[in-house]
């Protein structure tokens, strides 16, 4: 092999580090920069980092991974999956691995994309999104990683389960928009009726509602027309508001941007906005802000878009 | 997130890499085993220095079209071809975009030789990354865990991804990826 396994090596502790938090991002971007090699091996290794997240603990659980030893050790959270576990002796041909693997789907920023997944199951996923998900003849699951992504079940398939905050909530044949926020998910019953899983007093979540689903809590609310309407519009490439501050408005076009907008004048973070714009180019977005609120707009040498009060 | 990803990072791992294994065939067919590495990474930086990465629209197929390229132009300069081991610069499946049927199939497969590569790590490496990547234990916690430095464990975090990086380099070349008619009618 031509490539020195020293371009990979130093990619991977770079990865490493930079994944702990133990080093400058500073001098990663120097040696990232001083050889397209480098670029290539970083992005590779991640590549393989990040596919690896497909495996989970409980697709791979059937089988274990661990040669024989005289004492077998296994990590405190494996052991509590035990009963589970084939404890395989013998060398490495001895039995045959079937992990049943979850398949990542990843949207870039500013791209949107459809799976049809199967004849009654279809996904849609928004801008720099990222979900896991299972097909199997009884069930499908899908794992919300990061960011929006749409759900539409038709009648006559498996069971529906989106797994998040803990716990496995399922969806009966409808339309839902699952988003991240912050640490907690955002299921938004559309059509359809939800039911959380391992909480047998909580009510079914129906049509009209949202739950927000965080590591030990759930919230319910009521879903605003407006909500609902942005959950519909980002399929169509587009954001919409009425009445939202500019702070929120901002922050929801930063979404799509690669060119971020700032608000330069904090007394503008309180503006009142409405209306219908292209998620993907925030220029008629910004002429309008001119017209009718005096805004005036700039770029900075990084291309960042910042907004401040005309005086 | 991961900030230390720029946009084309996302795009090299999302879209150009995920096609590797046709790269790597492509250029062993075309200039056979011994160069084939070499010039698939002189393809990747071309690609790099092009100016509009982001206009282009099939980036496997702009790929395959500079290993094409970049294997002519080699060829040129030998003094003896081997015709018995080079593909016809025509070739169709040099140039043919996958289609969207398969990608869920070599999805899987990349996944079972990735399970296939940790399984043959050394003991006490694989342990590491089984507890960090498949229990997604952090690791301050596999050090305390297992009663070893961060160090060490990052060490072993660095060894098994190299393996596996390079493992999954050579799969590309060695495997082939089996397309039953089969399994793609049942992936409708």
């Amino acid at each position: 092999m031509s490539q020195k396994p020293s371009v990979f090596d130093e990619a991977a502790q770079w990865l490493i580090k930079l994944e702990s938090g133990s080093c400058d991002q500073g001098s990663f971007a120097r040696w990232r920069d001083a050889d397209p090699r480098h670029v290539i091996a970083f992005a590779e290794v991640t590549q393989r980092w990040n596919q690896m997240d497909g495996l989970s603990r409980d697709n791979t659980s059937e089988t274990s991974l661990l040669k024989a030893t005289p004492r077998l050790v296994m990590s405190k959270r494996t052991m509590l999956h035990a009963a589970s576990v084939a404890i395989i002796v013998g060398g490495a041909g001895l039995f045959a691995s079937r992990a049943v693997a979850r398949i990542s789907v990843e949207t870039r920023l500013g791209e949107r994309r459809v799976v049809r997944i199967s004849q009654t199951v279809q996904i849609e996923l928004n801008t720099q999104s990222e979900v896991l998900y299972r097909l199997s003849e009884d069930q499908f699951k899908i794992w919300p990683k990061s960011g929006e992504v749409r759900l539409d079940i038709a009648r006559g398939g498996p069971k529906t389960y989106v797994v998040a905050g803990q716990s496995q909530t399922l969806l009966t044949p409808g339309h839902y928009n699952v988003r991240q926020r912050g640490a907690a998910f955002d299921i938004m019953v559309l059509s359809g009726t939800a039911t959380i899983g391992g909480a047998p007093s909580s009510p079914p979540i129906v049509s009209g509602q949202s739950a927000l689903l965080g590591n030990k809590t759930v919230q319910l609310r009521p879903i605003e027309p407006i909500t609902r309407q942005r959950a519909e519009a980002w399929r169509r490439g587009e954001v919409v508001f009425a009445g939202e501050s500019l702070d929120f408005v901002v922050s929801e076009f930063n979404r799509y941007l690669e060119q971020k907008i700032i608000i330069g004048d904090s007394s503008l973070s309180t503006l009142r906005l409405g209306g219908r714009f292209t998620s993907s180019d925030p220029k008629e977005f910004l002429s309008a802000l001119d017209a009718s609120f005096g805004v005036a707009v700039t770029k900075d040498s990084n291309g960042t878009i910042i907004l401040t009060q005309r005086p | 997130m991961k900030n230390f990803l720029r946009a084309i990072d996302h795009w090299l791992i999302q879209a150009v890499l995920p096609h590797a294994g046709r790269y790597r065939k492509a250029a062993q067919r075309l200039i056979g085993p011994d160069e084939a590495e070499d010039l698939v990474q002189e393809a990747y930086a071309r690609l790099l220095a092009s100016p509009n990465w982001r206009d282009i629209r099939e980036p496997s197929a702009f790929m395959l079209t500079i290993i094409k390229n970049l294997a002519f132009e080699k060829i040129k300069r030998r003094s003896i071809i081997k015709f018995d081991q080079l593909a016809p610069f025509d070739d169709p499946s040099l140039t043919d975009p996958t289609p969207d049927a398969l990608a869920t199939l070599e999805a899987r497969a990349e996944l079972s030789r990735l399970f296939e590569l940790i399984r043959q790590l050394p003991p006490q490496c694989q342990k590491v990354v089984w507890m960090r990547k498949i229990d997604g234990m952090s690791p301050p916690e596999i050090a305390e865990n297992l009663d070893l430095s961060i160090s060490t464990v990052e060490k072993h975090l660095v060894k098994g991804l190299v393996r596996i990086a390079l493992g999954m380099r050579e799969a590309d070349i060695n495997e082939d990826m089996p397309v039953k008619s089969k399994e793609i009618s049942t992936l409708k």
